[in-house]
């Protein structure tokens, strides 16, 4: 029977929309990295609600040891791009990170519209139809 | 995360490539410098940059690590016994700049200075598409 909240919808957009943000944080960094010897370039593949695990994190033993699954872990996989290393060590490909920009902007732009349209239909269904 | 956040890493980025700038501007300027303030001709300048990693977020900042004069590179030696700062064999010893590779990487510069700047656009957008979500 459908119900008023569509709380799976709104799980799933959400979850999405951190993953967009955690995204465009690695790709920022890979952009602002451009010039960086040695800067491997980065990005952050999704990872479905389903296979998402909140909460487990590993002990840290000393406290000036880094956290075992940082933001990058979060919320999607991190795949390092080494692919094309130029002399100083650097991979990032900087028309390649702009591309990916644009695709996460897009996408978040998606997730939101989505998200207002089901609101709008939620507040349709609450006045009857009118 | 917070797309605030985000910004401050394009920040760090915009403040390097405009260090990076400063160097290279300086370099093409003293291209021709005999003298200095040490007595000597001008010794290019080569900027290098690390990266922070905030170990809070995993979000990661860039900041110059140093600006060290380049001893790799040899000095040119012109041959002008005219010129007033000639020595005794009629050498002048002149700066190692070569104004091609400092303008093509002031060109690199530049580029990836807008980049950072296009992605604090692209931040700010999203930003106001979720503030949007609030009407």
């Amino acid at each position: 029977m459908p119900t008023l909240q569509s709380p799976s919808l709104v799980n799933a957009l959400s979850h999405r929309m951190d993953y967009l943000v955690d995204r465009q944080g690695v790709l920022s960094g890979n952009i602002a990295n451009a010039s960086t010897p040695g800067y491997i370039a980065r990005d952050l593949s999704f990872k479905k609600l389903v296979d998402f695990k909140p909460g487990l994190k590993a002990a840290r033993t000393n406290v000036n040891h880094l956290q075992a699954g940082g933001a990058g872990s979060a919320r999607g996989e991190l795949e390092k791009d080494y692919t094309h290393i130029r002399h100083d060590g650097n991979s990032v490909k900087l028309d390649e990170q702009m591309l990916k920009m644009s695709q996460t902007q897009l996408s978040f732009t998606e997730v939101t519209r989505i998200y207002q349209k089901q609101k709008e239909m939620q507040i349709m269904a609450v006045r009857s139809g009118r | 995360m917070d797309l605030r956040q985000i910004m401050t890493v394009s920040g760090s980025g915009m403040a390097v490539q405009s260090a990076r700038m400063k160097v290279l501007s300086e370099n093409i300027a003293n291209s021709e410098s005999v003298d200095g303030d040490n007595g000597e001709a001008y010794r290019r300048q080569v900027i290098s940059f690390q990266t922070i990693t905030d170990r809070a977020t995993g979000l990661k900042t860039v900041k110059v690590k140093e600006v060290s004069p380049d001893y790799n590179t040899p000095m040119r030696q012109i041959f002008d016994p005219s010129h007033p700062a000639a020595d005794d064999k009629g050498f002048v010893t002149m700066p190692n700049v070569s104004t091609v590779i400092e303008s093509t990487d002031l060109r690199e510069a530049s580029r990836a200075y807008e980049a950072n700047i296009n992605v604090i656009e692209n931040t700010k957008n999203m930003m106001s598409r979720s503030l949007d979500l609030l009407r």
